[in-house]
């Protein structure tokens, strides 16, 4: 790892007790760990100076902290807990206060947590990899843009629109974008993802991501739905979601993977391939959180 | 509460937590010498800490907790504003 290297040099110096699980996490998988961080730390520092691997470094420790308390509360209560999602509106995606922090932890941990970095080499290899030449890709809920943005990075002929509903995270998507230089080929936009319509047969999309969306709203099956619609025959979608993962805004629990698979049947598509991954849990722990990312195609 | 008094049982507390010896732990021990000091087991060892010597820590202090010294350090400011 080159660049990427300085996220994980700043978590040393702000949170020495994340930095140790990181370093191994990245130690382990070094090709899925630069794969993300060298790019990102290249278009971070354009976009908001040398200064921001200290905020992302704090933004992660901060956001690894509350997941902890979380799932302590989970195993104590039995079920999420989440607030009315007029609050978790109010401060967490409208809130660029808490969003943006959140935006760094976000992305970080699919380097940086063990259950997460499996969905990068599956992401890399069986979703960009296989796609078609000049692939048109959508990503659904987009948030910080990097998954998006890794797209036209690793495949160059690929173009890419990305969606989200919070203003903040878009912000941040569309300051990565323009330090990237790929702005010609890469756009992100506030948009509701359940709303979105093919308008033609044609206009639809080689690759679809939806990742780590579905668990923040009450009910996924629309989203899958605006994936159905806009999948074209032959494309593939990148699914990812959290499984026991009790967080401040994860409002809709699943407890197993066929339940996640199931969702992806109902609306007319079927797994090709998976991972699902459960981080460390206290031996006596009722719950494994883990998270599981899988590729789709219409059935 | 002395220091000594104070050192001697956050030690304990961080034996009990991460399952090792006493005398394995000094005031540099830190997350690089012990595996299971992750994120969660952070957040089990400041619920431990604070049930220990009857107090709450804040998301900053719980970052302060960086390694076995910082804690005796930052318990024994707490224990003396408490006093």
């Amino acid at each position: 790892m080159n660049e990427g290297q300085k996220f994980l040099d700043a978590l040393a110096a702000s949170a020495r007790m994340m930095a140790a699980t990181a370093k191994r996490t990245c130690a382990d998988h070094p090709e899925d760990a630069a794969f993300l961080l060298d790019p990102l730390a290249r278009w971070s520092e354009r976009a908001f100076g040398d200064e921001i691997f200290d905020k992302a470094a704090k933004g992660y420790a901060r956001y690894s902290l509350h997941v902890a308390q979380a799932q302590k509360l989970y195993e104590e209560r039995g079920t999420y807990t989440p607030e009315s999602l007029e609050e978790i509106i109010e401060g967490v995606y409208d809130d660029p206060e808490y969003m943006v922090p959140y935006m760094w932890a976000a992305v970080l941990i699919y380097a940086f947590w063990p259950s997460m970095i499996d969905h990068l080499r599956l992401y890399r290899t069986h979703f960009l990899g296989r796609l078609p030449e000049s692939p048109r890709i959508l990503e659904l809920g987009c948030g910080h843009g990097v998954l998006g943005l890794l797209a036209a990075e690793h495949r160059h002929d690929a173009g890419v629109r990305g969606i989200d509903l919070s203003p903040s995270a878009i912000d941040i998507a569309l300051r990565l974008r323009t330090a990237s230089g790929f702005g010609e080929r890469v756009s992100f936009e506030v948009h509701d993802a359940t709303t979105l319509d093919p308008q033609s047969a044609s206009d639809s999309y080689d690759g679809i991501i939806l990742a780590m969306l579905v668990e923040h709203v009450l009910d996924p099956s629309p989203l899958m739905a605006a994936v159905k619609r806009n999948l074209a025959p032959d494309g593939s979608v990148f699914f990812s979601t959290a499984i026991e993962s009790p967080q401040r805004d994860h409002v809709f629990e699943f407890h197993w993977e066929s339940e996640v698979i199931r969702l992806a049947e109902e609306n007319g598509l079927r797994a090709r391939s998976m991972v699902s991954e459960g981080s460390r849990s206290h031996p006596e722990a009722q719950f494994r959180p883990r998270a599981i990312a899988t590729i789709l195609e219409h059935t | 509460m002395d220091q000594q008094n104070i050192e001697s049982r956050v030690i304990g507390v961080f034996a009990e937590q991460f399952s090792v010896a006493d005398s394995a732990i000094t005031a540099t021990t830190g997350p690089e010498e012990i595996e299971a000091w992750d994120s969660l087991n952070h957040m089990s060892l400041v619920a431990a800490l604070e049930a220990e010597f009857q107090t709450s820590f804040e998301v900053e202090e719980i970052m302060e907790l960086e390694d076995v010294g910082a804690t005796i350090n930052l318990i024994g400011r707490k224990v003396r504003k408490a006093a």
